[in-house]
Formats: structure tokens, sequence, C-alpha cells
């Protein structure tokens, strides 16, 4: 396999994206690390923007504090990341930060970077968070022309109604 | 110890399993190939039945010609998959056939069997089909606690089909 995007957020799910890779998928040559800056917080008011309000947005945060603090998480994510999966021997990452909606930005990054698969963690939401702030695996799941892996972080599938309580944004 | 479930039906859809299967997954010493048998066509009612309901179907459908019509296209559809994944080189191939919702028999079997992996096709349903035949990849996806891998053949690259909506209707 050749090139892998992985797309992560601040939920710390490196274990189990490097025991997929050790286990069940072959090491990829290339892995993109994507994080996607979600400008508008948890709801689903990014999706209902189109192009030019998203780009007033964008340039109207730029330079402001929230942005900055946005970007250093973003930052501090990738790099978690990076350095997790380096010290387990995979090669050749490169990290990409995009803003704006999660899931269109992932699969234009893929589409844009030709990638082979697609991983990305499961949004563990419930029933009704999911319907108030959408979801972005099944967006990408729905949508991507190429093969997609969900993994199952903390708290996802049937244990997903609990998961409210514990939303730990380990990396901040 | 690695056991990986793929999830197979007729539809061309599935045949994304295969590629996948062979361009990205580690050979894994047993593969689970699974076919759910609807008995209730393609509509959403049998989501609607209970478990109780959903027996007395079965039995109601024991010995019928329908059901052997069924069990012979499980058979075959199965039968094809094991081939294709044998002639890649890969021995343990067992093969099961369920009866019942398809996204809930394939996260049945998953935990029984314990997998490590779950493999399904994208049957390519978009807009109003995925929503009056439902979706299994997405029922999948939603509630299994084991990493879902979803295949894509051409086909679910396709635009969406006003006619197709109107004949799953």
């Amino acid at each position: 396999m050749k090139k892998v995007l992985i797309a992560v957020d601040g939920k710390k799910n490196s274990k189990e994206i490097l025991s997929l890779f050790q286990n069940l998928i072959w090491a990829p040559e290339n892995i993109i690390l994507l994080h996607v800056e979600q400008l508008e917080g948890n709801s689903m008011m990014t999706a209902m923007l189109g192009e030019a309000e998203m780009s007033t947005l964008k340039e109207s945060l730029k330079g402001t504090a929230h942005k900055a603090k946005l970007d250093q998480n973003a930052n501090n994510i990738l790099n978690y990341y990076k350095s997790e999966l380096e010290n387990s021997g995979l090669k050749n990452i490169r990290t990409v930060i995009r803003e704006g909606h999660h899931s269109d930005e992932i699969l234009k990054a893929a589409e844009e970077e030709n990638v082979d698969l697609i991983v990305l963690n499961c949004s563990g939401k419930t029933r009704l968070q999911r319907l108030v702030t959408g979801c972005a695996s099944r967006e990408v799941e729905k949508n991507a022309k190429m093969p997609v892996l969900i993994t199952k972080g903390d708290g996802c599938g049937e244990h997903a109604q609990n998961w409210a309580g514990r939303e730990s944004y380990a990396i901040r | 110890m690695k056991k990986i479930l793929i999830a197979v039906d007729e539809t061309s859809g599935s045949k994304a399993v295969l590629s996948v299967f062979n361009n990205l997954v580690r050979p894994p010493e047993e593969v689970l190939l699974l076919h759910v048998i609807r008995l209730e066509g393609k509509s959403l009612m049998i989501d609607m039945l209970s478990e109780a309901e959903l027996s007395t179907l079965k039995e109601s459908l024991k010995g019928t010609e329908y059901k052997e019509t069924l069990e012979k296209k499980a058979e075959t559809v199965l039968g094809y998959f094991k081939k294709e994944l044998e002639s890649s080189g890969l021995i343990s191939v067992r093969t099961i056939i369920r009866e019942g919702i398809p996204g809930d028999e394939i996260l049945k079997v998953a935990e029984e069997e314990n997998v490590d992996l779950i493999i399904v096709g994208d049957n390519g349903k978009r807009g109003l089909v995925r929503l009056i035949t439902g979706c299994v990849s997405k029922d999948v996806e939603k509630n299994a606690t084991v990493p879902v891998l979803v295949g894509k053949s051409d086909a679910s690259a396709k635009k969406y089909d006003v006619k197709e909506a109107a004949a799953a209707v």
C-alpha cells in the first residue's frame, strides 16, 4: 500500500492506529496526518455555510486569539501522533492542517493527495449528538471514493451511550 | 491471533471487499465469510419486526421454495467469494450463513467470534434508496466495537439514480 490519510482529532487514538498497522493493515509507504480545525464549535453551522461565507469566516478569524489557540491545538495533536507513529517505526509522515467542515476537508484532502485508504476514528456520538452535530465518520464513509477504515477509540460502538461523560480531550 | 470477518452479498459493491482485502490487509489467520439471508426482501420492514415475529417468520418460511432459493443464492455467493479468496493463497476460510437483519447479524457474528476487523462492501446506495432500504455499512460502522473497513467499488462512485430509487419503492 502506498499512501494513507489518517484524520486525527483531540481524542487519543494512537494506540488503536498503531496496532492497526502492526497487525491488520500493511504499513504504508507514505502517511498523511490530517487535522481539520473546526472554526465554528461543535454545531453543524459550518455545514450550512457556503464557500463564500466560509472564506469570510476564515478571513475574519485570521490573527485572532481563537485562531491562534486552534492552531496551537492542531500542532499539538499532529506532533503527538507524528512522534507516536515515528517511534513505532513508521516513516514518511507528513502533517496537514486544514480548516473548515470536518468531513468535507477530509474528503478533499484525500482526493487531492490521491490516497489509497482513509483512516479515521468513529466519532463516538450518541444518536442525538449525531443528529445535532453531524458525524464526520459517516459522511466520509458515505462519500469517499477510496476504502475507509473506521477505528473504534475509547467510548465507541455499543458503549457510545455512556460516552458523553467521558468526552476527554486528552491533548490540549 | 487475527480473525477477520468479511460480510458479502450478491451486489457488485461486495466485490470491493476483495480488492481491499488483497491490497490493504495483512494475511490473517482466519477469515470468516458471512452472508446474511434477508427474509423480507429489500425493504426496511424487517427492521420493524421484533425477535418473536422474526422467529415466526423464519419458522413459516422453513421448507418453502422461496427459502430454498434464498439458501441456494447464499451458497452461490459464498462459494464465489471463497474461491476468490482461496485463489489468492488463503487457506482458512470459513463460511457462515445467517438469517435476519444484515446489520444486526454481522455485529452478532463479530461479537461471538471475537473478530479483529470487519470488512464490508459499499452497495452504492444513495439518497432515497439509502433511506428506504437502509444501509448495512452504516449500521455496522455505527455499532461495531472493532475497526470497520468499508470497501469501495466503481459502482459506489456512480451518481445517484432516480430510476433505481423508484424501483426500490
